[in-house]
């Protein structure tokens, strides 16, 4: 469904991507892991076309999204979700009006029916009752959530989660993986999903890719993960650090 | 320096070029468009009027006094109504709209991109340029002729309060010659210059916005040069597109 080839990407003369090759199946769910700052969410823009590289492609379904310009990208775009780090709602819209703006833009649905659509994920969130308040009074796991119901609504084919759980209490995590690992059952959504979180990679990934210094380190199941004795993988699964920062 | 305004000149002529491209092959989004309308036109009602009103009033106040000494009190009118609608009237309504509007797009625009809100819409198939660029730029292009006009307006009406019932100039005289000496193309030529000063100052706020540093700091110097360099370049501009106008339309 999506192929990396040979990315490229280097931000204020630092190189972020060094030459990433990715395939992602269409229907799996995809995580991919590596180091804070090592260009996880880096890579994810790109697979969006948000970002431009600096060489290498990034092809889906048979085009290739770094030729397209911003406009040619929009029907891709409405094939696709995407849930923000920090769930990226647009502050001067209510929780409603954020999550019904996919459908207000894209779709040409009544009213009531986009009201309907909008109560139905905001019960699947566990919002419920909190669509009417506005995302400075939300906490950041109600935002996140929110930016999963927002990105979900228009039913893309395609989900992309850029830290989902990072700074949530390990219940969220939890429910958030949950939440997760549902859509992409329910509606059969390819999803990539950008983690630190072990416990949630394990637990939605079929297949597991860690970027390390800017190139795709490795490509596994969560099994042959928990089973490997390479020393990257390893340290970074059990969380040991060699020193590097002291 | 030099390569840095070169470059921010180029950038803001592309994103001219976009705006006006989305102008013409784009549906306008009315709700987004109106919402900046009154924000931009009727909110800023208030400090025109103020602006305007007082500098009519302090400009005829100072004309008068030495005026009056040369017996030519009546000369007040036709001096302050001319320089309202050429000069004071679009250059501090610029200024005015410079730093609460430019200002205000920038430091809207560049809170946006850092908090990711640009690329999720960009991520939502809308492009920011046709939802949030184009109906800023509309709204301070189509509002900054009409608060010029409002502006000229109050500092005239201001003018005479100050001269006629306070400072007891002959009312008859003063309105006769401000109409003989005052011509239609001295308001053509305010509300032309006004056209131009909106389109700088959406054209700068847009510009900062789009292209804030990281941080609260980037917001901040965003909101400051919005303001600053809008100003500026209003205050340059007026002088060269005074004289260009002065040639096209001869006193």
């Amino acid at each position: 469904m999506i192929q990396v080839k040979g990315l490229y990407k280097s931000i204020a003369g630092q190189e972020i991507l060094r030459g990433v090759d990715l395939e992602v199946r269409t229907g799996e769910t995809l995580v991919v892991i590596g180091r804070s700052g090592g260009g996880k969410s880096v890579l994810l823009k790109h697979l969006l076309g948000l970002m431009e590289p600096d060489a290498g492609e990034v092809w889906y379904d048979g085009t290739n999204l770094t030729a397209l310009n911003e406009r040619e990208m929009i029907p891709l775009r409405r094939e696709m979700g995407m849930v923000f780090q920090n769930g990226a709602l647009f502050d001067s819209m209510t929780v409603s009006e954020n999550i019904a703006f996919p459908l207000v833009e894209r779709e040409c649905l009544l009213a009531d029916e986009v009201d309907q659509r909008v109560a139905r994920a905001l019960e699947i969130v566990g919002l419920s009752g909190h669509g009417e308040k506005m995302p400075s009074s939300l906490s950041g796991g109600m935002k996140k959530r929110a930016a999963l119901a927002r990105a979900a609504i228009g039913r893309p084919r395609i989900m992309f989660y850029d830290e989902p759980t990072a700074g949530l209490d390990p219940i969220l995590s939890d429910s958030i993986s949950k939440l997760i690992a549902r859509l992409s059952k329910e509606l059969s959504m390819t999803a990539i999903v950008v983690t630190h979180d072990m416990a949630s990679a394990c637990q939605i990934a079929d297949r597991i890719a860690m970027l390390h210094e800017g190139k795709i380190y490795a490509l596994l199941t969560p099994a042959e993960l928990q089973a490997s004795t390479d020393p990257v993988l390893h340290d970074f699964l059990h969380g040991i650090s060699k020193g590097e920062i002291l | 320096m030099v390569l840095g305004m070169v470059r921010s000149t180029g950038e803001v002529c592309f994103l001219f070029l976009d705006i006006v491209r989305t102008l013409f092959t784009r549906p306008l989004r009315w709700r987004q468009f109106l919402r900046q309308m009154y924000f931009v036109g009727l909110r800023s009602q208030t400090i025109i009027l103020v602006t305007g009103g007082f500098s009519g009033a302090v400009f005829t106040a100072q004309t008068l006094f030495r005026f009056r000494e040369l017996g030519m009190a009546t000369a007040t009118g036709p001096v302050v109504a001319v320089a309202m609608c050429r000069e004071l009237g679009p250059v501090l309504c610029a200024l005015m709209l410079a730093g609460r509007v430019g200002s205000s797009i920038a430091a809207e625009l560049s809170t946006m991109r850092l908090t990711e809100q640009l690329d999720a819409l960009r991520a939502l198939a809308v492009p920011p340029v046709e939802y949030l660029l184009l109906p800023r730029f509309l709204a301070v292009v189509l509002s900054t002729p009409l608060l010029v006009a409002l502006s000229m307006a109050i500092g005239i009406a201001a003018s005479w309060i100050v001269a006629v019932p306070i400072m007891e100039v002959d009312g008859a005289y003063y309105i006769s010659h401000m109409t003989q000496y005052m011509e239609p193309k001295d308001v053509g030529i305010g509300l032309i210059k006004a056209c131009i000063f909106g389109l700088i100052i959406a054209l700068v706020g847009i510009h900062k916005g789009l292209n804030a540093g990281q941080g609260a700091e980037g917001v901040g110097q965003a909101t400051t040069n919005a303001a600053v360099h809008a100003s500026l370049i209003v205050l340059i501009s007026n002088f060269f597109f005074s004289f260009l106008l002065n040639a096209i339309f001869p006193a």
